[in-house]
């Protein structure tokens, strides 16, 4: 037995008056969204606003606290560095990466978020990578201008650390 | 993990007359497990570049002395002892440019390998206890040699020492 679908027997002009009645009974808008609706929107809309200016200010102060050991940072001289000191710029540099990669990927699910979080988050995240580009600076400068003498091959500052156990401090 | 040592005690001093490159050997020895006695053979080059051998006493007149395995379960202490000398010599030698080389010898099953396992536990050893932000640490792995060069050394010159020395070494 054929069915056929009760709405194409209707004509168009019905289903726009259906629709016109039940938008008024229902007291929607052109959204198709109630008032009830749009003032719970609203209100969220505006807390979540009020919670991002704590998370900003958190930010703020983050990136203020990272600028200022970033201008401590490009103070340091490589060569007078101790092989603490050395450990620890590594592991804060390590940390870095970490930290950075895991504000990108949260920054890549950022689909229809305010501008407002989206320039905060930017902010973060060039604070960082400029502290970022501060230590890869410092660990630049001492490596050899070559990497192969005489079929020796130079074992750069940054294979060096990622080749040893963070577990382990230097003897020297 | 390299922490535990067996103390170490200077033999002597023997200087080579009849070479041009090799400048004197300095003989130490240390008691291990078992009373097995060890001996660490400390070779001085030009370019304050130094070598380090170590082998059992018993052993030190057999053609097999370096890659002689005991079984004894005691390699790591006896490493430590040894890397723990180098370090002393390394870090007291700083002012003076003091720079080490050694090679992992390779045994007759590990002809085909890239590497010696010896030379492969060295690396990782000296990775973890050497500052590479105060030596240069450069490697030929195909000839199982690693080298701990000072930033205050000219890198050229200590590696052809260096080559001249595994070299001669070899023909010996």
């Amino acid at each position: 037995m054929l069915v056929v679908p009760q709405q194409s027997l209707e004509s168009s002009g019905d289903v726009l008056l259906k629709s016109m009645v039940a938008t008024r009974l229902l007291k929607l808008d052109r959204d198709r969204l109630s008032f009830r609706d749009r003032l719970i929107y609203s209100f969220s809309l505006f807390f979540l606003r009020i919670i991002w200016l704590f998370v900003d200010f958190i930010i703020n102060r983050k990136v203020a606290e990272t600028d200022d050991l970033t201008s401590k940072l490009s103070l340091a001289d490589n060569r007078t560095l101790s092989a603490v000191n050395y450990k620890l710029l590594r592991l804060r540099k390590d940390k870095l990466l970490y930290h950075l990669e895991d504000i990108r990927n949260i920054k890549m699910d950022f689909d229809g978020v305010p501008d407002y979080m989206r320039s905060s988050v930017n902010k973060y995240i060039g604070s960082y990578q400029k502290q970022l580009d501060v230590l890869n600076t410092i660990f630049g400068q001492r490596g050899l201008d070559q990497a192969l003498i005489d079929g020796f091959h130079v074992i750069d500052q940054d294979e060096a650390w990622n080749t040893r156990t963070t577990a382990y401090d230097y003897a020297t | 993990m390299f922490k535990e040592t067996y103390p170490v005690s200077k033999v002597t001093v023997s200087s080579a007359l009849s070479s041009d490159y090799h400048l004197r050997t300095t003989i130490y020895r240390f008691d291990a497990r078992d009373d097995e006695r060890y001996l660490i053979y400390l070779k001085e080059y030009p370019e304050k570049f130094h070598t380090v051998d170590f082998c059992r006493n018993k052993a030190k007149n057999s053609r097999h002395r370096f890659t002689e395995l005991t079984s004894k379960r005691d390699a790591i202490r006896i490493l430590s002892t040894v890397v723990g000398l180098m370090i002393r010599l390394l870090v007291a030698g700083r002012a003076d440019a003091v720079c080490f080389g050694f090679i992992g010898a390779r045994m007759r099953e590990e002809n085909d390998e890239a590497s010696s396992k010896r030379f492969r536990v060295y690396r990782q050893i000296m990775l973890n206890l050497i500052d590479a932000n105060e030596f240069h640490h450069l490697e030929a792995p195909k000839r199982d040699a690693y080298l701990i060069i000072n930033r205050k050394a000219n890198a050229q010159k200590v590696v052809a020492v260096a080559k001249k020395a595994f070299e001669k070494d070899e023909e010996e």
